[in-house]
């Protein structure tokens, strides 16, 4: 067997790699997915319940910040912000000393991907694009100028580039390389915030828009009047309205992290030889984009094939299905990066020390090792296998719920059956990356 | 209809929890039982003529087996712990051992152990020895500021040094085309025959009468280990000019340890590959040695993945036609390597998880480390 040279992410983050899962863990977790899988459709609820247990109940004790606190959790983002920005472009170049790489692909992507599932969408109250149109709106007014709806395409654009840096480019984890994208990303994206308000950048801004659509899923979530509530996991996916363009990021995301675990695989190795460079950048490239098509491809034949059996519209259709997308993502993120966010993190937090990469100790850590051995191996191992399960569970319980609400029952049987069909295809396929991890 | 799956699935899974169980359940370590004969030993001390004192040990039913130390009891199997005056014992891994005592009546007592350390029954011996005031320049060594040359067919010399599971560091020197000589020492040259020195940071601390020696404590930071071949009068031996000896760098923080392959005399270059051994090995105290090699832009002696057991000592070597640095990541351990130098690392593989073992120059993958 050869072995093609191995990329965790962007070729730098990150200096382990996962076990492969135990075949019987595999074994086991793929046939209790399928069980309860049929199970569900067949004997659970037959009418909706999620929507009703999206209002949960309201914390009342977590008022809006004030203003005060408001200001300083702004402040502090944005100077994160700035100060990874400016590493990028001018810290140090060794991508091990310098903050950009860990802050940006596993402090942002994975980890606030990871925690807006469970907390609710903070990205808004911290994402320094919001702070920087807030400081816009004091300054000029947009008269209410709309956005072109094209513009909407900027989030599933800018998800393929950052996973072209994250898993294509092979110095995509470089600082230069890295501050240059965020610096073309920031001026795109200010100046739509700058012609069309905030209001544009949750339906174009990659971060927002991916963050907003996982959010869903969370437990917590703010309400209008600024409160906390607290309601039942996955009931914000019932009411959620998926449009193309939130489809799509979804689809050029879980594509990607479905790439991040073949890529790894022994048979994606094989199957290109030993490579390097952009030699094997372009046969990654090729490996992401037919995965991509691949997964994507799977979802759109089977809301054809549902819009058939049940004669149904395919825009209802992709609403019901869409929003399954979002555990089944949730669970492959959790698989393929919860062992790299516990050991980088770590990092991420010494790097705060210097930063630039300078020598600077700031807060005492710049020193810090990685302590591999925080979280055992086998308890991420059983985290990796459970979460593919109950995000592929999550994700058939909501369909299930959103069918029984739109569709008499002989019709949400059959809608399911199909569905049940793809997830089930998803789930084996997740876990079975894991198995060649 | 669901209950009786389930029930099955509850059986199954005390099932396979109950059969985990018992997998891990393993023998513990034996004593040091001895079935068949009882291992003897006898201690003799004579003065070397050019300083020092050398010890002659003489075992029955015993076998010196540095290479299992710390691993398990093994009967007749073991090393020796060499006490001066009830002092803390040296290990001795070789027949003859060389001490350099101050002037003095010494008593010294050779005790036979295991390969745990736990001593033999009746395997111990005692020898007195007086060692006289040094007279004028008696105690000089007069190593000749020439080294010889060596005559016979070419020594290889390699040095490698492991950590030890118990305490310090165990440094292994591997010679060909060369003869340890306790009994001629300080005596007439025989061309392919003398004794090894052993220099840590330059500073001659022993002499090595065998392939093995252990090192009870080192500096922090980075250390030099040195081995030099010498003829009978301790004159250093040469081929073509150059010393035969090898050296090897040890770092030691927590574990892990780096070593980088001093120079090795005679030629080299020669194939590595195809070489993997102790990879179907069940004890994890057992070294793995990796060779590998990279020419013409194809990595050798590696074959996909290298499956590795939790705290197993990895020895990797790797030959190269050109200029690189090895890094394993995860461990973070860098070696240069080149067209005229071997790239060694040595390490124990404390941390589960796979681990890239790349040229991080342009990025070729060697491999992947698999620990569990």
């Amino acid at each position: 067997m050869l072995l093609a040279q191995a990329s965790l992410l962007a070729h730098g983050i990150g200096s382990r790699g996962d076990l492969p899962l135990p075949f019987w863990q595999f074994a086991w977790a793929s046939s209790v997915a399928i069980a309860v899988s049929f199970f569900a459709v067949g004997e659970w609820w037959s009418k909706p319940k999620l929507a009703e247990a999206e209002s949960g109940k309201s914390l009342a004790w977590t008022q809006t910040p004030t203003r005060i606190g408001e200001l300083l959790i702004r402040a502090g983002s944005l100077t994160l912000f700035a100060v990874t920005l400016l590493a990028a472009l001018f810290g140090s170049t060794d991508k091990s000393e310098n903050i950009a790489p860990v802050a940006v692909f596993v402090a942002l992507w994975v980890v606030v991907q990871g925690l807006v599932c469970f907390f609710g969408n903070f990205w808004t109250a911290i994402s320094p694009f919001e702070t920087i149109g807030l400081a816009f709106d004091r300054i000029r007014s947009t008269n209410g100028a709309k956005a072109p709806s094209w513009t909407h395409w900027m989030a599933p654009v800018a998800a393929a580039a950052f996973l072209f840096m994250e898993l294509i480019h092979p110095d995509g984890a470089e600082p230069r390389n890295i501050g240059i994208a965020m610096a073309i990303y920031v001026v795109i994206t200010m100046a739509g915030v700058w012609k069309w308000g905030r209001e544009w950048l949750g339906d174009a801004e990659l971060f927002a828009v991916h963050f907003g659509l996982m959010s869903a899923m969370a437990p917590l979530a703010r309400d209008s009047h600024g409160a906390i509530r607290l309601r039942m996991p996955l009931s914000g996916l019932a009411k959620l309205d998926i449009g193309r363009v939130g489809t799509a990021t979804l689809l050029v995301v879980l594509g990607g992290v479905t790439f991040d675990g073949l890529g790894e695989s022994e048979l994606f190795r094989d199957l290109i030889g030993r490579q390097s460079g952009w030699t094997e950048a372009w046969y990654r490239l090729a490996g992401i984009v037919v995965v991509t098509a691949a997964v994507s491809g799977l979802y759109l034949v089977s809301i054809r094939s549902m819009a058939r059996i049940t004669g149904q519209s395919r825009p209802i259709l992709a609403n019901l299905f869409a929003p399954s997308l979002v555990p089944i993502l949730f669970g492959y993120t959790i698989a393929h990066y919860l062992q790299l966010a516990f050991d980088e993190m770590q990092n991420f937090v010494f790097r705060l020390s210097d930063p630039f990469g300078q020598g600077w100790d700031l807060f005492g850590g710049a020193d810090g090792v990685v302590n591999f051995n925080l979280v055992s191996v086998d308890a991420v191992a059983w985290c990796q296998a459970l979460a593919v399960v109950i995000g592929h569970i999550a994700g058939i319980l909501v369909a299930h719920d959103r069918a029984v609400g739109l569709f008499d029952r002989l019709d949400a049987l059959r809608s399911q059956f199909v569905m049940l069909f793809v997830m089930v295809l998803y789930s084996i396929l997740g876990l079975w990356l894991l198995l060649n991890a | 209809m669901f209950r009786k799956p389930w029930r099955l699935l509850c059986i199954a899974v005390v099932f396979v929890l109950g059969a985990g169980a018992c997998g891990s359940e393993t023998s513990d370590a034996t004593g040091p039982a001895v079935d068949g004969p009882q291992p003897t030993i006898a201690v003799d001390v004579s003065i070397d003529a050019k300083g020092g004192q050398n010890v002659q040990l003489t075992t029955t039913n015993f076998a010196f087996t540095p290479e299992n130390v710390g691993g398990e009891d093994v009967a007749n199997e073991g090393y020796v712990h060499l006490f001066v005056d009830d002092n803390d014992p040296v290990r001795v891994y070789s027949d003859w051992v060389h001490l350099s005592l101050a002037p003095g009546d010494h008593e010294v007592r050779a005790a036979l152990v295991t390969n745990n350390g736990d001593l033999y029954d009746g395997g111990e011996a005692t020898a007195s020895i007086t060692v006289p005031e040094p007279s004028g320049e008696g105690h000089s060594h007069g190593h000749s500021a020439d080294p010889i040359e060596f005559v016979g067919d070419t020594p290889e010399m390699a040095v490698t040094v492991t950590p030890d599971s118990a305490q310090g560091w165990n440094v292994f020197a591997e010679i060909t085309n060369f003869k340890f000589a306790p009994e001629h020492v300080s005596g007439d040259n025989v061309d392919g025959e003398g004794h090894l020195h052993l220099y840590i940071n330059g500073v001659k601390v022993q002499r090595l009468y065998g392939n093995w020696w252990h090192i009870p404590e080192l500096a922090g930071g980075e250390n030099t280990i040195t081995v030099e071949a010498n003829a009978n009068d301790h004159t250093a031996y040469a081929v073509d000019g150059e010393l035969v000896s090898a050296s090897a760098t040890v770092v030691g923080s927590g574990d892990a340890m780096e070593m980088e392959d001093g120079e090795h005399n005679g030629e080299h270059g020669d194939e590595h590959g195809g070489d993997e051994h102790g990879d179907d090995s069940e004890d994890p105290s057992d070294a793995l040695a990796l060779d590998v090699g990279y020419a013409n832009g194809d990595i050798t002696g590696v074959d996909g993945r290298v499956e590795v057991k939790l705290g197993q000592t990895i020895m990797l070597s790797v030959a190269s036609d050109i200029a690189e640095h090895v890094h394993v990541h995860g461990y973070d351990l860098f070696a240069d390597v080149g067209p005229d130098k071997d790239g060694t690392l040595m390490f124990v593989a404390d941390v589960p998880g796979v681990f890239e073992i790349e040229f991080e120059d342009s990025g070729v993958l060697i491999t992947e480390l698999e620990v569990r």
